[in-house]
């Protein structure tokens, strides 16, 4: 789950994931999408949302 | 009368005047298609012998007064992502090169319905994204004509055809639009049906048409739509709203001072002119839609990545991978913003009747290994605002200019209407020279 708060806790818990995944030189290639993504994320965790927001 | 000058509007009512001859009309289009295409390379397909004998169909009928629609024997091109029944469909992939669909995108049975005959099929980039196409701009062939809708936008801007359709996820319509010097119209969602239409991310992506003159996109739509465009519902003079900020942060400098200029042109001519100030929820604007971007391009090519991942481009691909790193409540999260964004962003509208700002951030960049920055365009897609590309001056490259106008949903014709009026107090003419 993408709790973290910060983005570069973020940034570190989507890096280890697409190690995971994709192995540590792919997830090395896409380390800037990786932080640009992480930053985004941030924003939109930090938003609050009501019940009422449905998606 | 050159048939290549044209525009919808006058091709339809010549053909019906029985003065353009269908056949004369496309096979005009042909020999301007042999001689740019081999430098614009802005046609993936064309089956010639089929469009001649739909073409010989339509003169028949026009001889007996019989007219299917209001494009009768109106040739139009097709971004190559549309199905078309029995004409190859590659979405630019490699992994689609042979690729012939047995039916037809919606979109495409109702411009046939109305008479339109598909003079073929436009280059897309890759899969509708930013891996770019072979296409070049016709006013300057060093130069992006932009993306993903690049080979509609550079063919009408080059006149092999007289309009073409294309999509847009985040500015595939209105940018290629503005970097052509064309009209492009991207209207509300729903209006158009997406069915056949091979997706980039299923709730951003919209269709959209291309043409030379507002009045030809206004005929496009009308047959395109998949309900009827009511009329405007007030009169009066227009209102516009200058949206400043964070698109003057993202515009050349020139780009922003023709928009001014444009801006204290149409306010001397008679529409009230303001600036309108966007509501803090904008700042959500791109990580809401680059997370919807993400999650659902993912999915999409989930199982086609998988066992064909080295056909993929390098953007492409980095985003279905990051779309995989995603958890669901996130994208779930980017869904709910994504409707609070759009109810406050269209309470500007209870002042305006569009919103003007530039339509790319200036003209076209040098190169083809990039089509370009959408990032003008986006904020009105992730709102599903009708938004409209006019162009209205050339830079100092010689490149053309672009306004982009946005309207309240399912209120295109206000903007149609609006557009018109700009239309006529811009008088924009210039063509590149081909």
């Amino acid at each position: 789950m993408l709790d973290a708060t910060t983005t570069s806790e973020l940034t570190r818990t989507l890096r280890l994931r697409a190690e995971e995944k994709f192995g540590k030189q792919r997830a090395a290639e896409l380390q800037s999408e990786v932080e640009q993504m992480a930053a985004e994320l941030q924003k939109l965790s930090a938003t609050l949302v009501e019940i009422e927001d449905e998606p | 009368m050159n048939p290549e000058d044209l525009s919808v509007i006058e091709a339809a009512a010549a053909i019906r005047e029985g003065v353009l001859s269908p056949v004369e009309y496309v096979n005009s289009l042909f020999a301007r298609i042999d001689r740019l295409d081999s430098r614009l390379q802005a046609w993936v397909t064309l089956d010639r012998n089929a469009v001649l004998a739909e073409a010989a169909r339509c003169e028949a009928e026009a001889g007996n007064k019989q007219f299917r629609g209001s494009l009768h024997g109106i040739p139009v091109g097709i971004k190559d992502i549309f199905y078309t029944k029995n004409l190859r469909t590659t979405m630019g992939s490699v992994l689609f090169e042979n690729f012939v669909p047995d039916y037809d995108a919606r979109a495409v049975t109702r411009l046939k319905d109305a008479g339109a005959i598909i003079l073929g099929k436009t280059v897309t980039t890759v899969f509708a994204n930013l891996d770019p196409g072979p296409t070049r701009n016709p006013w300057n062939p060093a130069h992006t004509p932009g993306g993903s809708s690049s080979g509609s936008a550079a063919a009408v801007a080059a006149r092999m055809c007289p309009a073409a359709i294309g999509s847009q996820t985040l500015g595939s319509v209105g940018r290629p639009a503005a970097f052509n010097g064309i009209v492009s119209l991207v209207p509300t969602r729903k209006r158009i049906s997406l069915a056949g239409v091979f997706p980039l991310a299923w709730s951003l992506d919209h269709a959209g048409m291309f043409g030379r003159r507002v009045a030809d996109v206004e005929v496009m739509l009308d047959a395109m739509s998949e309900f009827p465009v009511e009329k405007p519902s007030r009169g009066g003079p227009f209102r516009i709203g200058v949206v400043r900020g964070f698109f003057d942060d993202n515009a050349t400098a020139e780009a922003r001072s023709l928009n001014e200029s444009l801006a204290d042109k149409l306010a001397n001519s008679g529409f009230v002119v303001e600036e309108a100030r966007l509501p803090g929820i904008f700042d959500l604007a791109e990580p809401v839609l680059r997370t919807i971007l993400r999650s659902e391009v993912a999915s999409i090519h989930e199982q086609l990545f998988r066992a064909h991942a080295a056909s993929y481009g390098e953007k492409l691909r980095a985003l279905i991978e990051t779309g995989m790193l995603l958890d669901a409540t996130l994208y779930v999260r980017a869904r709910r913003l994504r409707q609070k964004y759009r109810t406050d962003m269209a309470r500007l509208f209870q002042k305006f009747d569009a919103l003007m700002t530039p339509a790319a951030k200036g003209t076209a960049p040098a190169g083809i290994g990039s089509t370009g920055d959408p990032v003008m365009n986006a904020p009105w897609t992730l709102a599903d605002f009708p938004t409209m590309t006019l162009p209205h001056a050339l830079g100092s490259d010689g490149l053309p200019i672009g306004a982009q106008f946005s309207g309240p949903p399912l209120e295109e014709s206000l903007l149609l209407a609006l557009a018109k009026a700009i239309e006529s107090v811009v008088g924009f003419s210039a063509r590149p020279e081909l």
